[in-house]
């Protein structure tokens, strides 16, 4: 009997513990940069990280900007002596570019409380250009938006464009007031919501075309989902969330949710909502619906943190960041804390930078975390050497002479119950890599070329793209004029997202695995490539850049 | 092959299911009554081994193709007889086919797992009351192809031609190893106390006969 326990916990330990921890952080530098708060996420080239402070008005102190090296060396300071509420524009790096208004080199773009919109130089917080906007109380507290040459600046009052290269104004526009708002671009067409209960479509020549009366204020960037907008709008004292069709112009409530909504968040097909009572996720196929929600309190900013985890400052005394993992259907998991020495009220969310993590919170320490397993790789690298191989010959020759070891007392059964157990360990580990070795050996790569499959109803401009058809019990979806997608799930996740289609998937240790395709699962969906059966998981298949993807029910 | 994995054959209507659900279902009474009668413990007893089995089957469904059925059913066929291995199969395989994923292929693996309990029955796994473990890991490593074979057939649709099979097989080839490398493990690991718990139930079985309920032995 306690064989037998031994057996099955020694297998569940094996296989579950790992699938349960996520990436682990180190401490790597702190630097405090208060007094005030970090309100908003730190943001970095890989080299610098650049942060802002919101003001307590203390003294002489007041809000600043502050750029370190990503080894925490300070390197510049930019102080807005004027300001006295507080910043929490978010920052925004821009790549060097050109465009209409001629070139522009590599901008930090600030919008502060005092009105002020200002393009720095990252290297040494040097102006580029400044536009002053509308003062009432205070000035600029949204996220400004880059639409190819040119920032998208929510203002205090309406919507202003500037050009990138020199700050030109191309239009501005006067809305109604707002504060902590964002913009999106739908179309041709710029959303952006505001305190008074009003969510305003400007064209971007500057036009005002629409405005929708929502129950109450909008305090983030519409995400925008095909023809829809999802749109978490505070109220008195509890939130709602809305879809927009900017089609049909209708406005439909599918959830009520708690009070003071932070910043939604978009992973793939995912969307994440937070409020005081807890976040909440949301899919969109013909319908938007909630998926899962998971109690806590944040009211800020939230980021998505090595591919999958949701990283959410609780706004509590306590504080701390809440850290979940996101999977392919939306749900969460191995819902956690991550703790810092600071922990404690905080609305900003962290930054993740090559192998760096940078988070603040309202304690004003901007705190830097190394992953910690990407410490050991350049080692590892640099020789040439294949630690997780030698692990594994040295936990074989373990065994092995464990095994032996016990066949030399005569303990038959405990020997083969060790060698058993590992070879049945190695096994599961090696495969999915021997599965799909297998299959190349046993099958041709797929070869008929896209004419197979090709349809002469569709458009010609289809020709030498992707082109996905899903065969739906009801009817044939297609979905073409696709690039550069290089495997069946990114150019599958692409074609549903284009024409509604929900998709399921299950992730195991063998790959991604669709479930079911507008809520059909019946007997199982396979995908052929040009008329050919595929072999592979979705997130493996590689694909070429001319090919007909076809998913039919088996 | 991974994404076809899922793919199991022909979807059942709810009509279908329900007739697959109360074919398998009476095939397993069948099975159950046409066996020598049982005491209460013995049925209590063996109704303990379907719930846990499917429990276990359920609960280690993420490890790929590693199946705690296909030793317990030999076991169960080799202490109680090919009846009730079948009967135990059958349900084992329904219930937690509810739990997991059912169609088409619980009665192909139903029928799978019926083979193994048979095979148990006479493959001479208990000889003198004693548990012959060579010949438990033997018949456990032999019963992954040939349940890989079995449920694989569930596949078959009149387009697929000997040549397509043969592929279908072929790939699912590294599943089986798995499966044999699995039952080896359990046949191992737990075979000597599925062995005590069996004997218990043959015990008292031995005990009710010895009174004078004399059924003769189970084929």
């Amino acid at each position: 009997m306690r064989r037998s326990l031994l057996f099955f916990v020694g297998l569940f330990l094996f296989f579950f513990t790992p699938y349960a921890s996520a990436a682990t952080w180190s401490p790597a530098w702190e630097q405090d940069v208060g007094p005030g708060y970090i309100t908003t996420s730190p943001v970095s080239d890989g080299e610098h990280v650049y942060v802002r402070t919101s003001g307590f008005w203390t003294g002489e102190e007041r809000p600043e900007v502050k750029a370190f090296t990503h080894e925490g060396v300070p390197k510049w300071t930019r102080v807005s002596p004027t300001t006295v509420q507080h910043d929490m524009s978010p920052l925004l790096l821009v790549e060097a570019g050109d465009g209409a208004c001629g070139q522009w080199p590599e901008l930090l773009l600030v919008g502060w409380a005092n009105g002020d919109f200002t393009a720095l130089h990252p290297s040494n917080g040097t102006l580029v250009w400044q536009v002053n906007t509308t003062v009432k109380a205070w000035g600029i507290t949204g996220a400004s938006m880059i639409d190819a040459d040119n920032v998208i600046v929510p203002t205090r009052d309406g919507l202003m464009q500037l050009c990138l290269a020199n700050g030109q104004i191309n239009f501005e526009v006067q809305l109604s007031d707002a504060w902590r708002n964002g913009v999106a671009k739908q179309g041709e067409t710029y959303w952006v919501g505001s305190e008074t209960g009003t969510l305003w479509g400007v064209h971007s020549n500057g036009t005002v075309t629409s405005s929708v009366n929502l129950s109450g204020a909008l305090r983030h960037a519409p995400l925008v989902v095909d023809h829809r907008l999802l749109l978490h709008v505070q109220e008195a004292a509890s939130s709602s969330l809305y879809v927009y069709n900017t089609t049909a112009a209708s406005l439909e409530r599918i959830a009520k949710l708690g009070g003071s909504p932070a910043v939604p968040l978009q992973l793939d097909q995912t969307f994440v909502f937070g409020d005081s009572q807890g976040l909440t996720t949301v899919r969109c196929g013909q319908q938007c619906l909630i998926v899962d929600s998971l109690p806590t309190w944040v009211n800020g900013e939230m980021a998505i943190v090595s591919g999958n985890q949701v990283f959410a400052p609780v706004n509590t005394l306590e504080g701390g960041w809440l850290t979940a993992l996101l999977n392919e259907t939306g749900e969460f998991a191995n819902s956690g804390q991550f703790s810092t020495p600071y922990d404690g009220y905080g609305t900003s969310a962290p930054n993740e930078a090559t192998s760096m993590l940078y988070l603040g919170n309202d304690a004003g320490v901007l705190m830097a975390f190394e992953r910690e397993e990407t410490t050991m790789q350049p080692e590892i690298e640099a020789s040439g050497f294949d630690g997780a191989a030698l692990l594994g010959v040295i936990g074989i020759s373990l065994v092995l002479a464990g095994s032996a070891a016990m066949a030399k007392r005569s303990r038959m059964n405990e020997a083969w119950g060790l060698l058993s157990f590992s070879a049945l360990v190695v096994a599961l580990l090696m495969l999915p890599d021997v599965s799909n070795a297998w299959n190349d050996l046993l099958t041709e790569p797929p070869s008929n070329p896209p004419e197979e499959e090709w349809d002469l109803s569709w458009p010609e401009a289809w020709l030498d793209t992707q082109v996905v058809v899903f065969e739906l019990p009801e009817e044939t979806v297609t979905v073409g004029g696709l690039e550069g997608h290089t495997t069946v799930w990114s150019l599958t996740q692409n074609a549903a997202s284009q024409s509604d289609i929900i998709l399921l998937t299950e992730d195991t240790s063998l790959g991604l695995y669709l479930l079911s395709i507008n809520g059909t699962s019946a007997s199982g969906w396979e995908y052929a490539i040009n008329g050919e059966r595929g072999n592979y998981a979705i997130d493996v298949a590689a694909i070429e850049s001319t090919l007909v993807l076809r998913w039919s029910l088996a | 092959m991974f994404q076809a994995l899922g793919v199991h054959g022909p979807e059942l209507s709810p009509i279908g299911s329900m007739l697959l659900d109360i074919a398998l279902v009476s095939a397993a009474f069948a099975f159950l009554l046409s066996a020598p009668r049982a005491n209460r413990m013995t049925a209590a007893m063996l109704l303990t081994m379907v719930l846990a089995t499917t429990a276990l089957r359920v609960v280690m469904q993420p490890l790929p193709n590693v199946q705690p059925v296909t030793v317990a059913a030999l076991l169960v066929g080799a202490h109680l007889g090919a009846k009730r291995g079948v009967a135990f199969a059958i349900l084992v395989t329904l219930l937690s086919n509810l739990l997991i994923s059912h169609g088409w292929w619980t009665l192909f693996q139903a029928i799978g797992w019926s083979v193994v309990a048979v095979m148990g029955a006479n493959a001479r796994l208990i000889e003198e009351g004693r548990l012959q473990m060579q010949r438990l890991c033997m018949f456990a490593v032999i019963s992954a192809p040939l349940f890989g074979l079995i449920s694989t057939l569930s596949l078959v649709s009149s387009e697929m031609s000997l040549g397509q099979f043969t592929v279908l097989l072929g790939q699912g080839l590294p599943f089986d190893v798995i499966h044999a490398l699995g039952n080896l493990a359990f046949a191992v690991w737990t075979g000597a106390m599925l062995h005590h718990f069996l004997s218990g139930l043959t015990a008292t079985e031995e005990e009710v006969l010895a009174v004078g309920d004399v059924h003769g032995l189970d084929a």
